[in-house]
């Protein structure tokens, strides 16, 4: 069995860069958040290609954590999105530019 | 490289980055969702091709399946209609995407070309499922369990969030209780 490595680090990249692009065009907070968690599934395909580039299990083990902290993002996240949907009644993140009230 | 993953890796790649661009792209909040749902699928068989059986089941165990139907959960409990922001800002769109597609061309190239990363690494992959299992309870042990701590503050951090009455509650509980 071959594992193509460079490719999947260029499937990374590429997916990196969509999650980027999406953070910095949409105005939709969720869509926002969609984009934050393509970007941490680039970081974890980059991290498994360089595991089996190495035969190290470490970077799944890495993946395992990175993957715990954005499900607890996540919820946090969309809990923040649920209290700035009744305050303002609104997802829009250029609405949402006040520290507290 | 053998000729079958390569043509499989392809067809993951290209329905990724398909459900990632239509991801960014969709007017929709629930179209996003579902690409995005695609595109994790399509990246989990990648991780099958790169020798990380367990991390493909993660992915679509937790990322296609907790994940996002908390996000499709939202979007409904929300009852958000279309999103008229994207692709209304013509200037905006452009220095985004030159930025954006650089940084991915600038990456690629640092990924095929350099530190002869462009090879395929042969053989399978030394590890197992249960070595996995191993490791967490052993060497990474204390991570492990800092993960469920940070699990549970999230938790908890989310109800305080979304429900300020619970928060507003005990506040007066702990007044009276004085």
């Amino acid at each position: 069995m071959t594992s193509p490595i460079g490719p999947a680090l260029a499937l990374s990249a590429v997916l990196f860069a969509c999650g980027v692009a999406g953070v910095l065009l949409r105005r939709n907070i969720l869509v926002v958040y969609m984009s934050i968690e393509l970007m941490l599934n680039a970081a974890n395909l980059a991290f498994v290609a360089f595991s089996r580039l190495h035969s190290a299990l470490d970077g799944q083990l890495f993946v395992f954590f990175s993957l715990t902290v954005a499900a607890a993002e996540v919820a946090v996240g969309l809990g923040i999105v649920v209290a700035v949907y009744r305050k303002l009644q609104s997802v829009d993140v250029d609405r949402v530019n006040l520290l507290r009230n | 490289m053998a000729v079958g993953s390569l043509v499989v890796f392809i067809i993951c790649a290209v329905v990724a980055v398909f459900g990632a661009w239509r991801m960014i792209t969709s007017h929709h909040p629930v179209h996003s969702a579902l690409y995005l749902v695609l595109c994790f699928a399509a990246t989990a068989v990648v991780y099958l091709l790169l020798g990380a059986p367990f991390v493909a089941v993660l992915q679509i165990a937790v990322y296609a399946g907790a994940i996002m139907v908390l996000f499709l959960f939202v979007i409904m409990y929300l009852n958000l209609g279309l999103a008229r922001d994207v692709l209304d800002d013509r200037r905006r769109r452009i220095v985004v995407g030159v930025a954006a597609g650089a940084l991915g061309l600038l990456v690629l190239m640092i990924a095929l070309f350099g530190g002869g990363l462009g090879q395929a690494v042969k053989g399978p992959m030394p590890y197992r499922v249960e070595d996995i299992g191993v490791a967490l309870c052993g060497p990474f042990a204390l991570p492990f369990e800092a993960a469920s701590v940070q699990l549970l503050v999230a938790m908890v951090g989310v109800m305080t969030i979304a429900r300020p009455e619970l928060r507003r509650e005990a506040d007066r509980r702990e007044a009276a209780g004085r």
